[in-house]
């Protein structure tokens, strides 16, 4: 069975306190809901959900769009924000969670992932090293949507591995709402699978600059 | 409270803004003056447009839900004014804290703990007082705000009196416990006096004799949980309409405007949330710390989670202080989700047999019995997310196509004729996928087929346009259409079948060669090898030019696309090129001779072209192999010019032998992808037994089968009609246009 693998991104480090991170819970389970209502999404869609803040972790490891019961994100702390190592951690999982075409077995869709932070990444060596990979395509994925989230946001160190940047203009619940929106429509339009590369993505809303 | 007031007020806050405006956006503070500004005025009335405007402010500071909880069903302006009151004393009493240092900063992490979001039904995430916070920060109960509102408007224009504590932590405390339900309690009196002495919950007494105690207090006062605890009101009954679960006749058109704003979570203005489960719990042993044990009970619960089955079978262990005592459940619960709720051996079970589905929250309070059979009056409140899975068939629409953009095309299309000189039918039918259907797209798979009664030879056509491709049914529609015509016509000019007659001992020869390596293959065997099958094997292919015709074939078909792409070019304003009717395309030409049938083929693509048990055996002749790359939804194309030489089409051109055969078989990928699901089945003579005597003959237990074709009996009409109706199937994730094309 074909799968749509989608990687979430959250950043949990300090500066996400607040307001933040719960515009983000908030817009996941609005993700979620929607994505549930699609009969394409419910038929192909995998998600895993890492958060970075000191360390990478897998909040929620690939499970079915079904099965998918939006994990609790614990407390914040202040820490450091360290990108690098949540893709690295994703490449990781990308081994193992994504099958290729072979003779026997079809290939999962091309998967994306979304990255949401609100500052540049603590470990720059890393993240330095990681998105070198992730833009030569040494993983390949249909899109990879950062997401440079409030006034302290950078878009330059997403743009290095990212298909496209929207920073949102304030962090406030409306715009954040209105990003996964936009991206909830992509992802479904992503499952609905093409035959060639990746259609145009819809326009995102005003609130979101891009970030070119 | 009068308007003077609250122009006091709206003068306080412009100050405590002045004071403290680094902490906000400077064009945030700019519009709350504008606003304050306006109110002040009192020109403007309270349209929409302010409201929103305040909205847009609050929200800054809240949370978009809270205000729209709030005031989704009332546009008073009374409301506004008495929900900005509270919001500016907040603000105001923190003015005065922080009066003693001037500089010091509201962090916007401070200033979103104070307030705290609502979960997405809008209920608050309450924690029990015992200072356990939940996950996230300090709580506030929505429902005793929402009482403070309906107060308002019971007395008519008369403001409330809204208690003001002396700080804030203090009514955090305050606000934690809910004083009362409305739905039970109407109109209760809040002794403002009482407010700021007790630092619990309000004593009030109500009319349905719920009396809440100090929350220290454990005396005991029989509880009298009202029978309408299972009734939401009716104003809730029409959120519950709303409550409505997406059903295959709402359109799907797009996601809501705010988040979680699902129609599930409507909650109505008395806070009664739509899915409540009451439970009642009897402490078996003294002393045991009800609190974390109740906590560590329903955070046990998780979220719940229902997969699309008929039952659910959801359960979780009493942990060991508790037994069961008696469990209630909402209207909603019951009849409109189907679910059952029981004790069965120290578990608390949900089960349906027929769950209706259901995105949002289910609302639990516990009320717990001591061993002193004394009873708490206010029970500890939950709220889990719970989700039930529609059927996912149910989900599918079908829209009609809004633009054909002049290639308009039926959304099926389906075929049957008789091939008299060999006593055969062919019948073929083609319908548009769900997932077209869905989002309102057209067709994109074509086919085409000729019988031509006076020379014998029956040529076939199947094409899938790429999805991507605007125009890609017309890419299909000419791809199928060219290659039949032409076949037609160069078979003709070049008498081919003359050719074939007149070169009889080569054709012998060849046709011995022929079985010889394909009877020293096993059945099994993968086509890459292509240098030694015999069905690419082109030494004799040159004596009867068949190269020349089929690379003439494919040439016309690219060709003829090109030139409607320009055409269509002249005809529009956007770009287009021939990327937009990318296609692929699988043809074949046959006849019937005096020592056997006689195939020539060609097919680029995904999809598959098969003949089906050849000579009264299991053997199957795979004519190709679908062309796909690395990841699902590569594939190659008729209109790649790249693939336009004579070399890469000989490679695609097959001639092959048969004395008899039980059917020939043309499919696009809609067809081999659910019953092949990998390149190496479309190439196993096995699988394809398999589909022709068992899938499309009996079914495969899910959906049935295409029994009309093997029958020689039915007419024309009723097999193309049964062949249309199989293309409905059901297979996960295979929602692509599907065509089939049978001669049997």
């Amino acid at each position: 069975m074909r799968k749509l693998p989608i990687y979430i991104l959250l950043d949990t480090s300090g500066s996400m306190r607040g307001e933040p991170i719960e515009a983000v819970k908030v817009g996941l389970k609005s993700l979620f809901s929607g994505l549930r209502r699609d009969p394409y999404a419910l038929d192909s869609v995998h998600v895993c959900i890492i958060t970075f803040d000191r360390e990478a972790k897998i909040l929620l490891p690939m499970t079915e769009l079904e099965k998918v019961i939006m994990p609790e994100i614990p407390p914040l702390e202040s820490s450091p924000t360290n990108l690098g190592e949540a893709l690295e951690l994703m490449c990781k999982l990308y081994a193992n969670d994504v099958k290729k075409t072979t003779a026997s077995e079809k290939g999962d869709w091309l998967p994306l992932a979304v990255v949401m932070t609100d500052g540049s990444p603590s470990d720059t060596l890393l993240f330095e090293n990681m998105s070198k990979k992730l833009s030569a395509q040494a993983f390949k994925f249909a899109r990879i949507i950062g997401c440079a989230a409030g006034p302290k946001a950078k878009i330059e160190p997403l743009k290095k591995f990212a298909s496209e940047v929207v920073s949102l203009e304030t962090m406030d619940s409306t715009s954040f709402s209105k990003f996964w929106q936009w991206v909830s429509q992509s992802l479904t339009k992503h499952s609905q699978g093409t035959d060639l590369a990746m259609e145009k993505l819809p326009d995102p809303p005003a609130e979101i600059r891009i970030g070119f | 409270m009068c308007l003077v007031d609250f122009k006091d007020r709206l003068s306080n806050l412009r100050q405590y803004l002045n004071q403290c405006s680094e902490s906000f956006e400077p064009d945030l503070v700019e519009q709350v003056k504008n606003c304050i500004d306006d109110i002040d005025s009192d020109k403007c009335e309270y349209t929409e447009e302010i409201y929103k405007k305040y909205a847009k402010i609050i929200e800054t500071i809240f949370f978009e839900k809270y205000f729209e909880h709030k005031f989704k069903k009332s546009n008073r302006k009374v409301d506004l004014i008495n929900f900005l009151t509270d919001i500016f004393d907040q603000l105001s009493s923190k003015a005065k804290d922080d009066d003693g240092s001037k500089n010091q900063v509201v962090s916007q992490e401070q200033r979103s703990k104070d307030f705290l979001p609502l979960n997405n039904s809008g209920l608050a995430q309450l924690s029990y007082q015992s200072g356990a916070e939940s996950p996230d920060s300090l709580s506030q109960d929505s429902t005793s705000y929402s009482s403070g509102c309906s107060k308002a408007t019971e007395a008519t224009g008369q403001s409330p009196d809204i208690s003001r504590p002396d700080d804030l932590p203090e009514r955090q405390k305050t606000i934690t416990e809910p004083s009362q339900l409305p739905s039970l309690n109407p109109s209760p009196k809040v002794d403002s006096a009482n407010e700021k002495a007790s630092k619990g919950p309000q004593s009030t007494s109500c009319p349905n004799g719920l009396m809440v105690p100090d929350k220290d207090s454990e005396t005991p006062v029989s509880i009298h949980i009202s029978d309408d605890v299972s009734s939401p009101s009716s104003s809730n009954q029409a959120s519950n309409e709303n409550n409505s679960p997406p059903s295959g006749d709402q359109p799907i058109q797009k996601f809501p405007d705010s988040p979680g704003q699902s129609d599930s979570e409507n909650i109505g203005p008395t806070d009664q949330p739509a899915l409540k489960l009451t439970l009642k719990l009897v402490e078996k042993d003294h002393g045991i710390s009800t609190k974390v044990e109740l906590d560590k009970l329903i955070n046990n619960f998780g979220a719940l989670s229902f997969p699309p089955f008929k039952q659910i079978d959801f359960s979780f262990a009493l942990t060991k202080p508790f037994i069961f005592a008696k469990i209630e459940s909402n209207k909603f619960f019951s009849e409109d989700l189907n679910l059952k709720v029981f004790w069965d051996n120290g578990k608390l079970k949900i089960e349906s047999s027929a769950p209706n589905p259901y995105d949002g929250s289910l609302y639990i309070e516990v009320y717990v019995e001591n061993c002193n059979n004394e009873e708490s009056l206010s029970p500890k409140k939950y709220t889990k997310d719970m989700y039930i899975a529609p059927d996912p068939r149910s989900l599918w629409n079908d829209n009609e196509v809004e633009d054909y953009e002049g290639y308009e095309i039926s959304n099926d299309d389906k075929k049957c004729k008789q091939i008299l000189t060999i006593d055969k039918f062919v019948t073929a039918a083609s319908c548009r996928g769900r997932s077209h259907a869905h989002v309102g797209k057209p067709r994109d798979d074509n086919f085409y087929f000729e019988c031509d009664n006076a020379s014998g030879w029956n040529f076939l056509a199947v094409a899938d346009g790429a999805g991507s491709a605007k125009y890609s049914r017309k890419g299909s529609e000419i791809a199928c259409q060219t290659a039949v015509k032409e076949l037609k016509k160069l078979f003709e000019n070049n008498k081919l079948a003359e050719l074939i007659e007149q070169k009889y001992e080569m054709i012998i020869h060849w046709k011995k060669e022929f079985n010889e390596l394909r009877g020293k293959k096993s059945s099994d065997q993968s086509i890459s090898e292509k240098n030694i099958n015999p069905l690419f094997d082109y030494q004799y292919r040159d004596e009867l030019i068949i190269d020349k015709i089929f690379y003439n074939i494919v040439f016309s078909a690219y060709n003829n696309i090109f030139e409607e792409a320009k055409l269509k070019a002249n005809t529009t304003d956007s770009p287009v090129s021939i990327k937009d009717y990318y296609t692929t395309l699988l043809f074949m030409g046959f006849k019937k001779f005096s020592f056997g049938y006689f195939f020539a083929s060609f097919w680029i693509g995904d999809g598959a072209m098969v003949i089906c048990k050849v000579n009264k055996t299991d053997k199957v002749l795979v004519l190709g192999s679908p062309d796909s790359g690395e990841f699902a939804g590569q594939t190659r194309f008729l209109t790649m010019i790249e693939e336009i030489t004579p070399e890469l089409v000989q490679k695609r051109t097959c001639c092959s032998f048969a004395d008899d055969f039980e059917s020939i078989i043309l499919a696009t990928d809609g067809i081999t992808d659910p019953f092949f699901p990998s390149e190496a089945s479309v190439s196993s003579e096995k699988k394809w037994v398999q589909f022709w005597d068992e899938t499309l003959r009996k079914g495969d237990g899910e959906n049935p089968g295409c029994p009309e074709i093997y029958n020689p009996t039915i007419s024309c009409d009723e097999k193309a009609q049964a062949l249309r109706k199989w293309l409905d199937f059901w297979s996960k994730g295979n929602h692509d246009d599907r065509t089939i094309l049978i001669v049997n």
